[in-house]
């Protein structure tokens, strides 16, 4: 009988100890969580090195340029499109995979577009843009594609921490 | 109403605080040229929160159906429909992102650095639903929700029973993995899960080789052996382990009914079972021991 009661006693023991760790640990948690946060780039301080593209767990990577039209200087001789000269040779262009494009629509202005399908990350074209230009090209972190992991691989190998947890707006 | 995100390249601004409703509307620098239309900035936008609560209401959906077939309802088909349902919600939609098994690291790195990670909602909800579903009626998450159990459980063709001394020896490494996934996730903020899961090349349709070839050894294991991550890998399935093994209510075999036939330990994928001694730190409460019972003797 004494026997019996003892295990009855343990049991009911570790259940209440459970419970104990169980509940409050989850309430403990709740009360410290916050909403979901996604990470994205910040863009002063991205360097543009190319670990975007090779750090993320997607190949190709989830993270692309995007141009910013309300900085962007429109230029005859754009820096980030062009490397020295205005020869449309594609050794001439920076972009390695002629995701960055360009059209005219004035005399000296042209805009420049990246097709999202062709760009990989690379950061060579935004490098230019911030050294020489208005910085309006940036590397972002395409939603879309994004798989949301719950550690980044981008975030881990980024030189410069610009990788950044941002709340979601609602 | 739309609402974009966009990081501003301009200096003193950071990404939080710059959430633009209309990306044409003051433009800093416009081209003195008349109608030219800025091109339409292709923003992807943020799921809405009603959909990534859907995660949480699915998790809790499938759980309780989960729970409530084990119980009550004694179909052979019942569970492997919620099973398919979490791979393909959970696996495929979701792409195996937020997983209860990563979120041991999330959770272990929070507590121990507040400051270098945002912990949010849904994780930890993702974490504490399984375990508090354990402490009542048992380790129902892995036999009727868990993407990664649905890939082993729908592979096992030929399945074959291990020698109970080798599959003792192999259930160490579980433990060994959850130390090594917190003490990993403390110290060099790696999640080790996370690297080392086996299925989620299947579920992002993407990675490196040597990923892909863990995967194809995994599925090819799993065919032979039932349920081989689960019982000797699983860092998740200690901590649900040890809630089942104190929970209210749990399988277990009625004695007086049971005429050890051994058909339970044959069908059981998980080899918990010596009749009439249910391992309940082990139970999946996957129900096939129940339908297989001819005395009807397994509750």
């Amino acid at each position: 009988m004494k026997q019996f009661d003892r295990r009855k006693f343990l049991k009911l023991s570790a259940r209440c100890l459970g419970a104990t760790v169980l509940f409050g640990g989850a309430g403990l948690l709740i009360f410290r969580s916050r909403k979901d946060c996604l990470y994205q780039i910040n863009p002063e301080s991205c360097v543009a090195c190319d670990k975007c593209e090779t750090a993320c767990i997607l190949h190709p990577s989830a993270v692309k340029c995007v141009n910013d039209f309300s900085t962007c200087g429109y230029c005859h001789y754009c820096y980030a499109y062009f490397i020295d000269g205005l020869s449309e040779n594609p050794e001439n262009l920076v972009c390695p995979t002629g995701a960055l494009k360009r059209k005219q629509v004035g005399e000296f202005q042209f805009e420049h577009t990246i097709e999202e399908r062709l760009c990989t990350g690379c950061g060579k074209c935004v490098k230019r843009c911030s050294d020489f230009g208005n910085s309006s090209l940036r590397l972002e972190i395409r939603r879309n594609l994004c798989k949301e992991c719950n550690r980044c691989a981008i975030e881990k190998a980024c030189p410069s921490k610009a990788v950044q947890q941002i709340q979601i707006p609602t | 109403m739309e609402e974009h995100f966009s990081g501003q390249p301009k200096k003193g601004r950071s990404p939080a605080d710059s959430i633009e409703k209309d990306q044409q509307s003051t433009p800093q620098s416009q081209p003195d040229f008349a109608d030219y239309q800025f091109p339409e900035q292709n923003t992807p936008l943020f799921k809405p929160f009603w959909l990534r609560m859907l995660d949480i209401i699915a998790l809790l959906i499938l759980i309780s159906m989960g729970t409530w077939f084990v119980l009550r309802c004694k179909r052979r088909w019942s569970i492997y429909i919620l099973l398919f349902t979490g791979l393909i919600y959970l696996g495929f939609f979701r792409h195996g992102c937020i997983c209860p098994i990563g979120a041991v690291c999330n959770i272990s790195l929070a507590l121990t650095h507040p400051d270098k990670v945002i912990l949010g909602i849904s994780t930890v909800l993702f974490f504490f639903i399984p375990l508090i579903f354990a402490f009542g009626f048992g380790r129902v998450f892995c036999g009727a929700v868990c993407p990664l159990g649905a890939v082993q459980e729908f592979m096992s063709f030929r399945a074959i029973l291990l020698p109970r001394s080798l599959d003792r020896f192999l259930r160490i490494f579980k433990y060994i993995f959850l130390i090594l996934a917190i003490l990993s996730a403390t110290l060099y903020m790696e999640f080790l899960v996370c690297r080392f899961d086996p299925f989620i090349t299947l579920f992002r349709c993407s990675g490196s080789r040597n990923m892909w070839i863990f995967t194809v050894i995994c599925l090819l294991i799993s065919i032979f052996i039932a349920r081989p991550y689960c019982r000797f890998f699983c860092p998740y399935g200690v901590l649900l382990g040890i809630f089942s093994k104190i929970s209210f209510r749990n399988r277990q075999i009625e004695t007086d009914l049971c005429t050890k036939c051994d058909l339970c330990r044959q069908s059981c994928p998980m080899n918990c079972i010596k009749p009439p001694h249910i391992d309940t730190f082990s139970c999946i409460s996957c129900g096939k021991c129940l339908h297989i019972c001819p005395q009807n003797a397994i509750k």
